[in-house]
């Protein structure tokens, strides 16, 4: 009786070990060829800024083609953070959504300034941070990244 | 399984673990090992330090393992804790040299001169699944150690000739 519980427990040791071999190639596989293949891209990154001609608000979009070129679908998510120098966060704009395999997506998101902070808006003394939010394989391997950058 | 045998899987186990990655490491370009030391992603001399101790270790308990019979508490217990090692070093190996993030990897470096960035890989699915594997691996461990046993009881003469002989043999 034990020698016909440990051969089943063996087959399911087998196809667990199988299980998670194959999963982690292809969600690795997946994901490294969907990050080149974003990256490498036409235009992966598109930046616009712009004043509203009525309000004298200003709009900085971004846009952002993700392609999946893995195994899984993907969840992607995008906050930008606009702030000023002494950490004052004036703008921000959010965008998330499933990319199917093979399939792309675009993440579009618009920033918004009131006309004052528009005008007074010094670069240098701004900065962005971007989180951006990556999860495949049914939503299990997750990958996250906050950049802080400084023009 | 003979002593030959028996002193394969040490040696295998040890070269994939103690010696391969060395050798792997002298193969990447000196640049990219001055990069990744210098954005500080991982620890690379305690990684294969760390390496070369599981690899010792799990190859002395597969050699216990081995040249043991499978119905001896020495067995069990070296069959166990190879299944429980092997788990310790993927949960170092997914914590990229720390075991006890459980898989969940979190760094902050500066990318540029006025860019810095954190990173956080979630990974505890492998590590659970890894979990899993350990988990059966124990209980098969277990499960053959009681097999062996119960065997070995029900036929008592295989293990008596050597202690008649001894008796006759006393003085």
């Amino acid at each position: 009786m034990p020698k016909d519980k440990t051969r089943i427990l063996t087959i399911i040791g087998i196809a667990l070990e199988l299980a998670f071999l194959s999963s982690f190639l292809t969600v690795a596989y997946g994901s490294l060829n969907t990050l080149v293949a974003t990256v490498q891209g036409e235009r992966p990154i598109e930046m616009d800024m712009d004043r509203d001609p009525i309000s004298g608000d200003g709009i900085i979009a971004l846009g952002v083609n993700v392609r999946n070129r893995g195994f899984y679908r993907i969840y992607v998510r995008l906050h930008v953070r606009l702030m000023t120098g002494p950490g004052k966060q004036i703008a921000d704009g959010t965008d998330s959504k499933y990319v199917e395999p093979g399939d792309e997506g675009k993440l579009s998101l618009a920033l918004t300034l009131s006309k004052d902070d528009f005008d007074t808006l010094n670069l240098s003394d701004a900065h962005f941070v971007v989180q951006f939010d990556f999860r495949t394989f049914f939503d299990l391997v997750s990958f996250g990244m906050e950049l802080e950058a400084r023009p | 399984m003979n002593k030959i045998g028996g002193l394969i899987f040490p040696i295998l186990i040890f070269t994939a673990l103690g010696v391969m990655p060395r050798v792997a490491l002298t193969m990447v370009p000196v640049e990219m090992l001055s990069t990744i030391h210098a954005m500080g992603l991982v620890d690379l001399d305690r990684i294969l330090n760390a390496l070369t101790i599981f690899g010792l270790a799990l190859a002395s308990l597969s050699a216990l393992k081995n040249l043991t019979e499978k119905w001896t508490t020495l067995n069990l217990a070296s069959s166990v804790a190879s299944s429980f090692t092997w788990f310790i070093l993927s949960l170092f190996l997914w914590g990229a040299g720390d075991p006890w993030s459980f898989g969940e990897i979190s760094r902050t470096v500066n990318v540029m001169e006025n860019t810095t960035a954190s990173f956080i890989l979630n990974l505890r699915f492998f590590v659970l699944l890894q979990a899993g594997v350990s988990l059966l691996s124990i209980i098969n461990g277990i499960l053959v150690y009681i097999g062996a046993r119960d065997r070995m009881r029900a036929t008592p003469q295989a293990s008596e000739p050597s202690e008649v002989d001894g008796g006759q043999s006393a003085p």
